[in-house]
């Protein structure tokens, strides 16, 4: 537990200027640090514009870093490159926040759950026929699903396949970008809980990202709280729930609905 | 049947009855032509320039040729010219596009550049230039159409794979550790060759017209072969008095022309109705 899987230290993420003349905009992401010990969650929060997006997209290298580092399962993550990049993203799973946009609608769910073992390697066959069918078993749909295609699917199927297809190369760190923010309140709880039984029984880490704190509050064991790019807040989720020490915080406990008091 | 008829709508389905029709007397034509041997270029002096008869249904040419056989020979050439054209267009275009959109960087740079060369010269000028230089020929003139042609696909392709790479499940695959070449066969291509084949059939009209005009200038199809092009030009000489000659061979191609333009219009309605995002 010492060791922490995800480690980053002052995390900057500029963009670019519009313009020649235009001063360079404020960074996006200041002097960010965070660590995320194995086995744990670590809860990002913030408004829109907060910069916990552009914190997510650097760290899974899709923008890139100004200045800092990461480092992921003792490697130096932001040196690595080309082929090395790419089969060390395997190591993370992603799950995006809209599963419609993000499973493509010329695939079916069989093809899209293999995607990512044929990248690794996986042949063809009944080997992974199986898999994909255990996977998605796994993630609360019947194999029945299989030869259809995400279009037909209500959004808390379709998320379960995101997270099925996240989960597909046994990743070690998952990460979530609003995961349940494009779905309705009673679907949002059912992929919180799939997503806690997945956190127990693979020993899985997470980064979960979201602007709604009461999500976030039910799932994570700390919590990061963000505005304007920089961290304001961070700490144990019972401390920063019960005793936020900014106002920022409060306002951001007022979204959406409260799944610690709903379930008792 | 009456479900594509309802898919492409009336137009689109008449335009594709009248592609096959085309495309029929096209492999039929030894078969079909009432005199075989002339649609191929056997002259028949002692018939010159008769008018439409129940002997010569469309007329004489100048050399007493049948002219119904020779605009049915005729649609072998001209319907091969303006497929080669944009399906060599395409092979070209596709890949280019393609290439430049999902990498972006020096590479879009590099490949842009070189099309937008292509582009900046009139398209017929260039296509006679390139003609005249290569020499007269059925292979020559596709050739020197083809070189104007594919730029605007490669600009299409990449526009349409600037569009793909942004969405999401793209996305996804390359943090899936998805390779380069897998994402672009299997997410990258499909997405983008539709709208391109669609363009493709409505282009077919103009490849034509473009084959055709070089025929008519006396830059394609060498004699006794002949195209649509090349027979407006030889009933040029005999036009108005002997309008026949001329008349067949241009209501070919106005009407094949129309009828691609038609059928891909309506190939675009269809597929305007289900673009692949759901927003």
């Amino acid at each position: 537990m010492t060791n922490p899987i995800l480690d980053v230290t002052d995390l900057v993420v500029r963009y670019k200027p519009r313009g020649l003349f235009v001063p360079p905009p404020r960074p996006a992401v200041n002097r960010v640090s965070l660590g995320l010990p194995a086995g744990t969650t670590l809860g990002v929060v913030g408004e829109s514009g907060s910069g916990k997006s552009s914190l997510l997209r650097a760290i899974l290298r899709l923008v890139p870093v100004e200045s800092g580092s990461v480092t992921f399962d003792g490697r130096d993550w932001l040196a690595l490159r080309g082929a090395d990049l790419r089969s060390a993203r395997q190591g993370i799973g992603v799950v995006a926040q809209n599963p419609f946009l993000s499973l493509s609608p010329r695939l079916t769910i069989a093809q899209i759950l293999s995607e990512p073992l044929l990248a690794r390697g996986d042949r063809h066959g009944s080997d992974l026929r199986d898999k994909t069918a255990a996977l998605l078993l796994r993630c609360g749909l019947p194999p029945d699903f299989l030869p259809r295609r995400a279009g037909e699917l209500s959004g808390g199927q379709a998320q379960r396949v995101a997270i099925a297809r996240a989960l597909a190369l046994g990743p070690r760190l998952l990460v979530l970008d609003e995961p349940t923010s494009a779905l309705d309140v009673s679907v949002q709880a059912q992929i919180l809980n799939l997503l806690m039984e997945l956190k127990a029984d693979f020993g899985l880490s997470m980064l979960f990202v979201t602007h709604n704190l009461k999500v976030v509050a039910h799932i994570a064991d700390r919590i990061m709280v963000m505005q304007q790019g920089v961290v304001v807040e961070a700490g144990p989720t019972e401390k920063v729930m019960a005793d936020p020490e900014q106002l920022y915080t409060r306002e951001l406990m007022g979204f959406g609905r409260d799944f610690a008091r709903s379930r008792s | 049947m009456s479900g594509l008829v309802r898919r492409l709508g009336f137009g689109g389905a008449a335009g594709l009855a009248l592609i096959l029709i085309f495309a029929l007397l096209a492999m039929l034509a030894p078969w079909l032509a009432p005199y075989p041997g002339q649609g191929l270029g056997d002259p028949n002096v002692i018939a010159k320039l008769k008018p439409p008869s129940t002997e010569f249904w469309l007329g004489t040419d100048h050399l007493g040729r049948d002219v119904l056989s020779r605009v049915i020979f005729g649609t072998r050439v001209s319907m091969s010219a303006g497929l080669l054209i944009v399906a060599s267009s395409l092979l070209v275009g596709l890949p280019v596009g393609v290439l430049a959109g999902y990498f972006g960087g020096w590479v879009d740079e590099v490949l842009m550049r070189v099309t937008d060369i292509f582009l900046a010269f009139p398209a017929l000028l260039l296509a006679v230039l390139l003609a005249a230089a290569l020499g007269p020929g059925l292979l020559n003139s596709i050739v020197a159409v083809s070189v104007t042609w594919w730029p605007w696909y490669a600009r299409m392709a990449r526009s349409e794979v600037l569009v793909l790479r942004g969405q999401p499940y793209v996305e996804a695959a390359l943090l899936m550790g998805v390779s380069h070449p897998r994402i672009l066969i299997r997410h990258i291509l499909p997405g983008a060759a539709r709208p391109l084949l669609v363009q493709a059939a409505l282009d077919f009209g103009p490849a034509l017209l473009t084959a055709s005009a070089l025929s008519f200038l006396g830059l394609g199809v060498l004699p006794p072969t002949a195209d649509w092009g090349k027979l407006v030009d030889e009933g040029r000489k005999f036009f108005p008095d002997r309008w026949w000659v001329s008349t067949a061979p241009g209501l070919a191609i106005f009407l094949l022309a129309l009828a691609f333009s038609v059928l891909g219009d309506a190939l675009r309605d269809a597929e305007g109705g289900k673009r692949d995002d759901p927003a």
